[in-house]
């Protein structure tokens, strides 16, 4: 995404960049070494709580007859204590006697010089220590992962789900565990824009596996919506539900139904999700447009291999125009959002199959492999009020009875050309082949930062009236594009510290990067190609330009090749592709 | 003037990743009989902030390292056979000691005690040879070796929750933002680094 895009004259920027390649690493000597060897099998006992072995102690801890300890606990020399002891979130540290077993759910065991245990041992998220003269004349049995518990009001402790990930913290949620079905009541923001403002996502969603081979997963939400509509085109709240059932056996396959009434973007969308709410929400620059879509669904995917995926589905929807409204900005408060262009309303019937084949080796940050995906949707409707579009661009559509046919393909291939260099290779397109012409929520367009970085938002329209349409709508029926990266690994080393942190840059990727692409309107007559050619050579846009990534984003300056546009600063957050 | 620019931009660039060590350091070599890569990883107790995590704070210190070979060739080199392995390096308080573990797909290959940061030091900062990993045909090769330093996971944050006495973990969205914030804090590193190509030739 740009986070912003500016016109750049200062050359200079790129020579700066270029010098990074100069600085190399130095070479340290060796000494003895230490090793790992993938070749043999030998390995210690896991960390991982086996289920039985969890249940096992929850149930000896909870027993009646065990002595329960919230808490570290010391038997002092001396003291005796008799049955089994029970240690939940603390250490226990032996020094006089303990007669029976022990169970300790996440904290350690230490027993002192003289300490007595003539019992077993259980610790679960813990160690076992023994001095050298300790006496323990019983089993030993420790995991160093924690125990999935939690303490009920009467002191017993209940299996509660795992934690979530640190990569989930922009959301709130509270997971509990009934029988076999897991919930988990959500919190979370979704894509911040124009129409909205930010919607907020609440629901729970309910998780089953009734047996080894097949998973169940039920998402019911609320969506709540932070910017009000004066026009009242669309509700304060949305919703929507999903059902998901997957099996592996016989056949790998998953069903997807959902539904729900949100605010959708167009097809016609730059820029990754992230990208496009934070520019929004600081910058005042949507780069997405937004329709209101009723609807229900059902998908059917596809997996024989690890990486190739088939799918069929089909989709109702009711789909309605919407405006923008005065959402909240950071920036540019005063500045009047872009409008949100008007679609053609109606109710449709989607039926769409898909292919891909993805064989890179990490999908983030690839260095090889292919990516090869392609899908095709055909659209029908007996029930549409179309906007009027002018003849260049649109013939008349119908009110019933409408179809049409898209497609869409994306190929790229990511090709390492020795240990410090890499080729990357794109070429996607999309658009009509067949039926009536495209709704205008179907349509594309062409232009920067994503995915030509040499020139502006939108460069290409396929809008030829005198006075455009403001919101810069999409207008285009087909679309093709070719993008190459050279990127080079080098090793940056520039550090400083600030405040306490270190802050600076040990590696980045240079790049240099060339773009082509070109929209247009498909069909006969004036301003329009030939439904069965592609755009000519010369009509298309390219740039070429270099740009240096770092961990979490890349800067990029290019210029346009085939126009005389200045040059373009961009900044994103994600790899161009 | 030139170097403040440049500084200038490479700590723009390095802001997301403001917790990055930044004088953490790899270098991979081959053994120059077996043909295994030889990694070292320099400066990870140097840096202030994870020595602190480690010794002052208690955090762990996780490393994970991921190793592909790659086959050398005219046109496009082409990828080899992955192998991830995981180390864990703790302080233990209570036991008065750090501990190393070393894991590959989640069982541990490795598990030493320490009873000082400096013999500890020593062991880890030493060259690591990583076998059965080697080409065993004829051709070009080099490795490449991906390696992300963090500390807390959430499973660790479970752990420091598990203090004596304590209550229950805290739940709910302050305790969620008072995570996040912690999160945010703490160090993180990704490196990355290829060892020289080298040619393997069948022995008759």
């Amino acid at each position: 995404m740009i986070l912003w895009t500016v016109q750049v004259r200062w050359m200079k920027t790129i020579a700066i960049v270029g010098l990074f390649a100069a600085l190399a690493p130095d070479v340290a000597a060796q000494d003895s070494t230490r090793t790992i060897d993938f070749s043999t099998t030998d390995t210690l006992p896991g960390d991982e709580i086996p289920e039985p072995v969890l249940r096992a102690a929850i149930a000896q801890f909870n027993a009646p007859t065990t002595t329960r300890t919230h808490g570290t606990l010391v038997v002092t020399a001396g003291n005796t204590i008799d049955g089994t002891l029970g240690i939940h979130r603390g250490t226990l540290r032996v020094a006089g006697t303990v007669r029976g077993n022990i169970v300790v759910l996440n904290g350690d065991v230490r027993i002192d010089d003289g300490g007595r245990v003539t019992g077993n041992i259980l610790v679960l998220g813990g160690r076992i220590v023994l001095a050298p003269a300790a006496i323990h004349q019983g089993s030993r049995r420790e995991y160093a992962g924690v125990a999935p518990v939690g303490t009920q009001p009467d002191g017993t402790i209940t299996m509660r789900a795992r934690r979530r990930g640190l990569s989930e913290y922009t959301s709130a949620s509270a997971t509990f565990v009934t029988g076999p079905v897991q919930t988990t009541v959500r919190a979370e923001a979704d894509t911040y824009n124009r129409v909205e403002g930010l919607p907020i996502v609440v629901g729970p969603t309910l998780r089953w596996r009734p047996n080894e081979v097949t998973a169940i997963r039920l998402h019911i939400a609320g969506i709540v919506r932070t910017a009000a509509d004066p026009d009242g085109l669309r509700k304060a709240f949305g919703w929507r539900v999903g059902l998901e059932v997957a099996r592996l056996e016989p056949v790998p396959l998953t069903l997807n139904i959902d539904g729900g009434s949100a605010i959708v973007p167009l097809v016609d969308r730059a820029f990754s999700s992230l990208e496009s709410g934070l520019t929004a929400f600081l910058m005042r620059r949507d780069y997405r447009d937004w329709m209101n879509s009723n609807g229900i669904g059902v998908t059917i995917a596809y997996r024989p291999l690890p990486a190739f995926t088939a799918t069929l589905g089909a989709h109702w929807d009711r789909e309605r125009t919407v405006r923008a409204v005065d959402a909240f900005t950071v920036l540019r408060a005063d500045e009047v959002w872009r409008p949100n262009p008007a679609i053609d309303d109606g109710d449709y019937r989607t039926l769409g199959a898909g292919l891909q084949w993805d064989t890179r080796d990490e999908a983030a940050r690839p260095l090889s492999g292919w990516l090869v995906r392609g899908s095709v949707q055909q659209v029908a409707s007996d029930k549409l009020s179309p906007i009027t579009l002018p003849s260049l661009v649109r013939d008349d559509m119908p009110t019933s009875g409408y179809g049409s046919t898209d497609i869409e393909f994306d190929v790229r291939r990511y090709l390492r050309l020795d240990p410090r260099q890499a080729v990357h290779v794109r070429f996607a397109g999309a658009g009509w082949v067949g039926g009536d012409p495209l709704t205008v929520q179907r349509r594309r367009s062409m232009g920067g930062a994503d995915p030509l970085s040499g020139y502006g938002f939108r460069e290409v329209t396929c809008d030829r009236r005198r006075r455009p349409d403001p919101a810069a709508t999409a207008l285009c029926d087909r679309q093709l594009l070719a993008q190459v990266e050279l990127r080079r690994t080098i090793d940056v080393g520039i550090n400083t510290r600030l405040a306490g942190f270190s802050l600076g840059l040990e590696q980045a990727d240079l790049i240099v990067l060339a773009d082509a692409g070109t929209g247009w309107v498909a069909g006969s007559g004036a301003g329009r190609v030939p439904s069965s050619r592609i755009q000519a050579f010369d009509e298309w846009l390219a740039d070429v330009g270099v740009g240096i990534e770092g961990q979490l984003f890349g800067v990029y300056l290019a210029k346009s090749v085939t126009d005389d546009d200045a040059l373009q600063l961009s900044v994103r957050l994600r790899r161009r592709f | 003037m030139a170097r403040r620019l440049l500084l200038l931009f490479a700590v723009l660039c390095g802001v997301p990743t403001l917790a990055s060590a930044q004088s953490l350091r790899l270098e991979m070599q081959t053994h120059p009989d077996r043909r295994t890569p030889l990694i070292r990883l320099y400066n990870l107790f140097d840096e202030d902030r994870w020595r602190d995590a480690l010794v002052a704070k208690s955090y762990p210190i996780r490393l994970h390292w991921r190793l592909q070979l790659w086959r050398s060739r005219a046109g496009f080199d082409t990828p080899g056979p992955v192998n991830e392995w995981d180390v864990v390096i703790r302080r233990e308080p209570l036991l008065e000691q750090y501990r190393f573990t070393e894991t590959v797909g989640g069982r541990r290959v490795t598990d030493t005690a320490f009873s000082s940061f400096e013999e500890l030091r020593f062991h880890y900062e030493r060259q690591q040879e990583v076998r059965g990993v080697a080409p065993t045909r004829d051709g070009e090769w080099y490795y490449a070796v991906r390696l992300d330093v963090t500390t807390l996971t959430s499973a660790d944050f479970d752990r420091l929750e598990r203090l004596p006495g304590g209550a229950e973990p805290a739940s709910g969205i302050g305790a969620q933002i008072a995570r996040l914030l912690v999160a945010l804090s703490l160090p993180s590193a990704k490196l990355a680094q290829e060892s020289p190509v080298f040619r393997m030739r069948r022995r008759n």
